[in-house]
């Protein structure tokens, strides 16, 4: 089981708090917001125990994911 | 309190005044074009005796809510013959309005070479010889300041300044005591040395008044307490703002090769997960987070070190990776962060000096991707070599020299790392801009929209211009906005609570509306018509090739936008 929160603005105006069952132990978190239907240009970054990690980054078991809204740029 | 300090470079005279009525309940970018449109001639030559440089607090600067205290800077641009405003970060606005001062102007020029840079002390100004400081970069002149005055806030030019480059910017120092906040954009550095001043140093510190505490207090709390929780507070102190690269490069509009692509083969190499890690990796100086002022709890910045942790350049930020990186095929972090800081030395912005480059390598000057090249002409804007004056005087310049006519500008500045063919918002913001290109004049880029598609981006365009001139006159950063979002009263509670005054979310947003409308009028009275806000065709006639797009938002579609600014 690993524990997502997906931020306010990401999906809809609200925070999203899931319990995801990992079945498939090669999952890289671009595989997971696919599955999670998410829109990648709706993303501003994910971390992976906290932090940042590149969309090919492979999930373990017991992780906790944070998916941030979109940021801009400086 | 709320005084006027106003600079004559000529008499070298230093008054203070009451600052008009008008002009209190406004500040930042909107009582520069209060100020702009009421003293300067919109025709004047930028760098001549009529232009007036002016630095103007936000209605929330000096006081410690996160985020609050940027530098506004504003003229009449070089770059583009219309009015300008610029802001950074940095502790120099927060010092000056702690000293009870609303704006500095500066004007005339003096008749003599002597250069000056102008102290700042309590109900005290003086200008003080500067021409032993003259050729110096930015870090060797705020050294020499600090030594002189060790608590001193500093915001200065360098040599980019001096040569009354086009692209100069005007840099303020952060926290650490290191100028590495840039009023960048418009070549407000040129303006302030064709006035041969080359630092203006705030000496004395005082705590702000505040009208009334207790309200303050409350509203602070509230305020801290939505930023602290915002998600995309987390998301800006662990990728900072070089998250952007990824999604723009997403959206295929991030530029590659002088804007010839959208999508970087190599976007993994300058992506922000890769800046955290890399940063990470090498220790030492290094650091994923930092605030450039006091009290931000949002920490935006970073601290990119070399391979012994020793600093190369604090921060790297998306729009020099952008334009400094993929714009000129370079995907190597080390060699990014140091062109931007010689760019920060020198006084020149990063936005401008990438572009430039970019249209010199497509007019053969050099390779894309050749990072030693790119570097030696960041290197030669810096020894002022005929190529590299030409350069340091922007893009528009530098496609004229050289015969290239992609060239990614609008009305003479260039545009930022958002390729307007596939984010069409942007691209509206870039055309419809007194400003010319500046995403910071209203980005899009953040809206759930179908960036491709022609309809609606006007109108989005048009709101986040609006929203955008509230948060700059009151010299707040745009990150922090985007943590507030439209909870408007909350910024009427501090303002009100700061002022001891009863304005309403109206009146905020007839600040708003003014802001914008005094500077279409400037630049129209400069002479600037409907048709002048427009893309250029190397981007209304040429494909984005990954999206196969142009940008073709209709002309009346943009012109709209300035007559219902205008009106």
């Amino acid at each position: 089981m690993i524990k997502i929160k997906i931020a306010m603005g990401v999906i809809d105006e609200k925070q999203y708090d899931i319990d995801y069952d990992l079945i498939d132990k090669d999952i890289t978190l671009e595989d997971l917001i696919a599955d999670l239907k998410i829109n990648k240009t709706h993303i501003g970054g994910i971390l992976l125990e906290g932090k940042p990690k590149r969309l090919d980054e492979k999930i373990k078991d017991n992780s906790e994911i944070y998916i941030l809204p979109l940021l801009g740029g400086g | 309190m709320d005084k006027t300090l106003r600079i004559n470079v000529r008499t070298k005279e230093a008054t203070y005044e009451n600052t008009p009525d008008e002009y209190l309940k406004t500040g930042g970018r909107g009582l520069i074009a209060k100020i702009l449109l009421k003293e300067v001639k919109p025709t004047c030559e930028p760098l001549g005796r009529n232009n007036k440089l002016i630095f103007a607090m936000g209605l929330l600067t000096g006081t410690n809510a996160s985020s609050a205290s940027r530098v506004c800077i504003g003229s009449k641009s070089p770059l583009t013959g219309g009015i300008k405003e610029s802001n950074a970060g940095g502790i120099t606005a927060m010092r000056l309005a702690q000293l009870g001062l609303k704006a500095i102007i500066i004007e005339d020029i003096p008749e003599d070479d002597k250069w000056y840079y102008i102290k700042v002390e309590k109900d005290k100004c003086t200008l003080e010889p500067a021409d032993q400081y003259v050729g110096m970069g930015t870090f060797e002149f705020c050294q020499e300041m600090l030594e002189k005055y060790p608590d001193s806030a500093v915001t200065c030019i360098g040599p980019a300044g001096e040569r009354q480059y086009s692209a100069a910017g005007i840099a303020t120092m952060d926290k650490d005591k290191k100028p590495n906040r840039y009023s960048g954009r418009g070549g407000l550095g040129a303006v302030m040395g064709s006035k041969k001043i080359k630092g203006i140093v705030v000496i004395d510190k005082e705590p702000i008044k505040i009208a009334d505490k207790k309200k303050y207090k409350e509203a602070l709390k509230e305020y801290t307490s939505i930023i602290n929780e915002a998600p995309s507070t987390l998301g800006y102190k662990t990728l900072g703002t070089a998250a952007t690269a990824r999604l723009s490069n997403s959206l295929g509009g991030l530029p590659v090769n002088n804007f010839s692509s959208g999508e970087f083969k190599e976007i993994e190499q300058i992506s922000g997960e890769n800046l955290y890690k890399v940063i990470q990796e090498r220790g030492g100086e290094g650091k994923t987070s930092h605030a450039c002022m006091p009290g931000c709890i949002i920490q935006c910045s970073n601290i990119y070190p070399d391979k012994e942790g020793k600093t190369i350049v604090s921060p790297l930020e998306y729009e020099t990776i952008g334009l400094l990186g993929s714009n000129l095929g370079i995907a190597d972090f080390d060699t990014i962060a140091k062109m931007n800081s010689l760019c920060n030395d020198i006084g020149i912005d990063t936005i401008e000096t990438g572009a430039a480059i970019g249209v010199a390598m497509e007019g053969g000057i050099a390779k894309f991707g050749d990072g030693e090249a790119a570097l030696r002409l960041v290197k030669e804007i810096g020894e002022g070599t005929i190529l590299g004056r030409v350069l340091g005087n922007g893009a528009v310049i530098t496609g004229k020299v050289l015969g290239v006519i992609n060239v990614p500008a609008v009305n003479g500045q260039a545009m930022p790392a958002y390729d307007p063919r596939a984010i069409k918002g942007m691209g509206v913001t870039y055309a419809t801009s007194p400003m010319g290109a500046d995403h910071t004049y209203g980005s899009t880029l953040k809206a759930k929209i179908e960036q491709t598609s022609t309809e609606g981006q006007a109108e989005l365009s048009k709101n986040t211009q609006k929203n955008v001139a509230i948060i700059d006159s009151l010299g707040l950063c745009l990150f922090a906005s985007g943590a507030i979002g439209n909870n408007h009263q909350l910024l009427v509670d501090l303002i009100n609570a700061r002022h001891g005054w009863d304005m309403d979310v109206k009146e905020l947003k007839r600040i708003s509306e003014e802001t914008i409308r005094d500077e279409h009028r400037f630049n129209e009275l400069a002479g600037f018509s409907i048709e002048n806000y427009r893309i250029p065709e190397a981007f209304t006639e040429r494909e984005l090739p990954n999206l196969k797009s142009k940008f073709d938002v209709r002309d009346e579609d943009l012109g709209q936008v300035i007559v219902d600014f205008k009106n």
